[in-house]
């Protein structure tokens, strides 16, 4: 999920074939609510997401989290499917 | 003759100026250096993560651009090797500084802890709420976006 709008969200979906929902949170709320709130990284002043993943269990507890401390360097999909698949 | 004279150094002096590449090869190494990291390297998480490349290609241009200035000082050679210049500053500012300027995540949720209500319309306009998959393993990805 990002800041981004519906449109913008159904547009890279379809540009890269993605298969999951891509949530917009254009007010804001989930990245505050989830202290990811990066103010003013948009230009002209508003908030967007800093890069971050959870894996969220069947009972709503966090199991594992991953936030970069530069938005360049990303985690890694195999890291992420090793990280899926150890707890299979 | 006099003016002939003038007319040969004049023409030698065009010739010495054209030949030095430095002037222009500089800036436009470290420019190449700069468009490769956005247009390529970031496709790749070895070459985006260290930037290696793309940080050696700049630097190798301000230093052409400063060797062209070294071996001819005219408003070429000043205006390349400081375009070359505030182009490799730039992009080892974004680099090393610029990325990582991100706010500390004190309040983001610890793992063990319960993950914060999560309710919004996906690409379709259609709601959707970390509730409704209680009972699944659900990876969350939050990015920066295309805005």
């Amino acid at each position: 999920m990002s800041v981004d709008t519906n449109e913008e969200s159904s547009r890279l979906a379809e540009g890269l074939g993605l298969e999951f929902p891509i949530l917009s949170d254009v007010r804001e709320e989930a990245i505050r609510a989830w202290g990811l709130a990066h103010e003013g990284g948009k230009p002209g002043g508003g908030a967007i997401s800093r890069p971050a993943l959870f894996l969220v269990e069947p009972d709503g507890t966090i199991s594992w989290r991953d936030l970069t401390d530069n938005y360049r360097v990303r985690v890694r999909p195999e890291d992420v499917l090793a990280v899926l698949a150890a707890r299979e | 003759m006099h003016s002939t004279e003038k007319t040969v150094l004049k023409n030698v002096n065009a010739r010495m100026t054209r030949r030095n590449h430095a002037a222009w090869l500089g800036p436009l190494l470290t420019l190449l250096g700069i468009v490769t990291y956005f247009a390529v390297a970031v496709k790749f998480p070895d070459l985006r993560d260290s930037a290696i490349v793309n940080l050696v290609l700049v630097a190798a241009g301000a230093l052409v651009a400063f060797w062209g200035l070294v071996r001819r000082r005219n408003w070429k050679s000043w205006l390349g090797f400081t375009g070359a210049a505030a182009f490799a500053g730039l992009f080892f500012w974004y680099i090393f500084a610029y990325s990582s300027q991100l706010p500390t995540p004190d309040t983001a949720p610890a793992v063990g802890s319960m993950a914060p209500p999560l309710k919004l319309p996906d690409e379709t306009g259609r709601m959707l709420s970390l509730d409704d998959l209680r009972g699944d393993r659900v990876l969350v990805v939050f990015y920066r976006g295309y805005w």
